[in-house]
């Protein structure tokens, strides 16, 4: 049997970084503030002192070159984990990644292969502002070759971080910070949960939320909501891969519930939340009771003020009142609910 | 101002920036502190032509902070300056003020939003090349950071400036040696460093960049050099310069002084 204990999400990401740098010497970690004092929100705590500063190290401000050096050490033999405080920065590095990294199997017949993890850091505080603050994982999911991983829970954050350094393609990894706080039972044992494969994080059979990241979070919380007030019983899906994705699992959901919410932690725009509606209304056609909803951040650079910053974020709040809509539901009051904030993060347990 | 002057309104400039940083609790102080007399320099040392009752004046030099974190030594200059009142400064970082933790374009005597590093000297070239093109005779200055040096696009904009021959260009390297997480010589070397601006086809000062003395002999012929190379002025600072225990310590990229290390650095800047 499985031996559990709680972990926060952060202390899972950690917990798999050891596990697999202990159990495989060619993996390595590498990126701006890995082995400083804050050691990347404490993910990366206590790497350097127990790898030592060859396998776990500090890089400069020079993200394009220091992407080729990952690409460069994959296809030679390592493993390299490259991290990105923010997902911001990761695209300085897009010729690399979109040219060079996403296309080697490809170009090189299927010979080279590229077992690099990318974390990036997603998420907001508050006054992050426009250049610390997106998200743009359609964007790597848009581009053939590149895997895109966005675990919500701290179980799926080591297990799905375990595969993802264990695969021989090329992983982005993005992590929303919010999330960091939150615990649930995560295995001792590095448990690999394989790429590719959605969860069921609440089963319903009324309307399908199909929430992405942070927004699985939201997600549950409008589900409480309307169970409470509408007794409407909301299922919450986590794709907890984007790219590949579990199309199966979302289309079983709506199938089985006629109703698609998507709750992306993006843009809608080309996001990923059109390539969810897009999905489900190839293989949902006849059985949707109404059109898909997509839930998403506003169409505009995400502004500093707080009170616009509220404006600039779904939350629970905007779940509720698309499921409201689609099932012809009186708008319940909501004034009372405590909602997440920078102040009052979600703690879990999942 | 002549340089005892000068050296007054640097020891202002410091305590200006302490005192935002601990009022606000936001700010990189040890790379405002590093720059204090490269600004102080630029600003009150008859070196950049602007006009505060006219921030759009259209024959002002352009001034890039490149190094945008260090706005919180920028801000107080552009008030004093009269670009903006002073209580404007008490909200530096608070919501829905006017300044942020970096520079934009709403602050008026700012040219650039800045703050993501490697852009700056970029941006500048960019102005630079307009005042060629557009026949003026404006001076373009951008500050960079020496960890940001690391970004290869600054470099790419070293050789374009010089293709070009913008003259009129000039950039002030804040070379405190340290980036965010190291020493730069630790992280990854930039020595030789004078030497690759030169191999870039750029002049080169390499100054004390605390010395008023330096800075002014640095810049004082920069409108009328006979070179048709763009000018780097290599300003080798102190990071965290005036307060000795953040001089040189890695942990003063940001951070907020309280208790006794607040009422030394007081102490230390009202004596400096």
């Amino acid at each position: 049997m499985t031996a559990t204990r709680t972990l926060t999400y952060c202390q899972a990401i950690n917990e798999a970084l050891i596990q697999e740098m202990e159990r495989d010497a060619r993996v390595f970690i590498y990126g701006i503030g890995v082995p400083d004092c804050k050691r990347i929100f404490g993910s990366t705590a206590g790497l350097v002192e127990k790898f030592g500063p060859q396998r776990c190290f500090d890089t400069p401000l020079s993200e394009d070159a220091m992407t080729g050096f990952g690409l460069g050490a994959a296809i030679n033999g390592l493993r390299p984990i490259h991290v990105h405080a923010r997902v911001d920065f990761l695209l300085l590095c897009m010729n690399q990644l979109a040219n060079m990294i996403a296309s080697c199997r490809y170009s090189s017949g299927g010979k080279l292969d590229v077992p690099l993890v990318i974390r990036a850091i997603i998420g907001r505080g508050w006054g992050q502002t426009f250049q610390h603050s997106k998200s743009v994982h359609s964007v790597f999911a848009h581009i053939p070759g590149l895997k895109v991983v966005m675990p919500t829970t701290p179980r799926d954050a080591k297990g799905l971080l375990i595969s993802a350094i264990r695969d021989n393609d090329p992983v982005i990894f993005i992590e929303h910070r919010w999330l960091y706080y939150a615990v649930e039972e995560v295995p001792e044992q590095p448990t690999a949960i394989p790429l590719g494969k959605a969860r069921i994080l609440r089963t319903g059979d009324d309307v399908t939320v199909v929430g992405v990241s942070w927004m699985g979070v939201e997600a549950l919380k409008a589900a409480d909501i309307l169970k409470a007030r509408h007794g409407v019983c909301v299922e919450v899906v986590d794709p907890r891969t984007i790219s590949p994705l579990d199309t199966e699992v979302i289309a079983r959901s709506v199938g089985k519930t006629g109703h698609c919410i998507v709750a992306d932690n993006d843009w809608l725009h080309c996001g990923f939340s059109a390539e969810i509606a897009a999905q489900v209304s190839e293989t949902c056609f006849g059985r949707l009771k109404s059109p898909v909803k997509r839930i998403g951040f506003a169409f505009t650079h995400c502004p500093s003020a707080r009170h616009l910053e509220d404006r600039f974020y779904p939350n629970a709040v905007d779940i509720v009142r698309a499921a409201e809509e689609m099932l012809g539901l009186k708008p319940t009051e909501m004034t009372d609910e405590d909602m997440y904030s920078y102040e009052k993060k979600f703690k879990g347990p999942f | 101002m002549n340089t005892a002057e000068l050296k007054e309104k640097a020891k202002w400039l410091r305590r200006q920036i302490l005192q935002i940083v601990v009022d606000s609790k936001r700010g990189h102080i040890g790379g405002a502190f590093s720059c204090t007399e490269v600004l102080i320099a630029l600003y009150y040392g008859g070196i950049l032509r602007c006009d505060p009752s006219n921030p759009n004046w259209p024959d002002r030099d352009r001034f890039i902070l490149s190094k945008g974190h260090s706005c919180v030594a920028l801000f107080p200059i552009l008030s004093d300056l009269g670009f903006f009142p002073s209580s404007i400064l008490d909200s530096y970082c608070k919501n829905g003020c006017m300044l942020g933790g970096h520079p934009d374009r709403n602050i008026p005597g700012v040219e650039a939003d800045t703050g993501s590093l490697g852009h700056g000297l970029g941006i500048a070239a960019g102005m630079a090349l307009a005042a060629t093109i557009d026949c003026k005779e404006y001076l373009t200055v951008a500050l960079l950071g020496d960890g940001e040096c690391y970004e290869g696009s600054v470099w790419e904009s070293a050789m374009f400036a010089a293709h070009h021959q913008l003259n009129r260009l000039i950039a002030v390297v804040d070379r405190n040696g340290q980036c965010v997480t190291d020493f730069t010589e630790s992280c990854n070397r930039l020595e030789p460093f004078a030497d690759k601006w030169s191999a870039f086809g750029w002049d080169v000062r390499s100054i004390d960049g605390h010395s008023f003395d330096e800075l002014l002999n640095a810049f004082q012929d920069i409108r009328i050099r006979d070179s048709s190379k763009p000018l780097v002025v290599i300003a080798n600072t102190v990071k965290g310069k005036g307060v000795s225990f953040m001089e040189r310590n890695l942990v003063w990229h940001h951070g907020i002084p309280q208790g006794e290390e607040l009422q030394t650095a007081w102490k230390e800047l009202q004596c400096s």
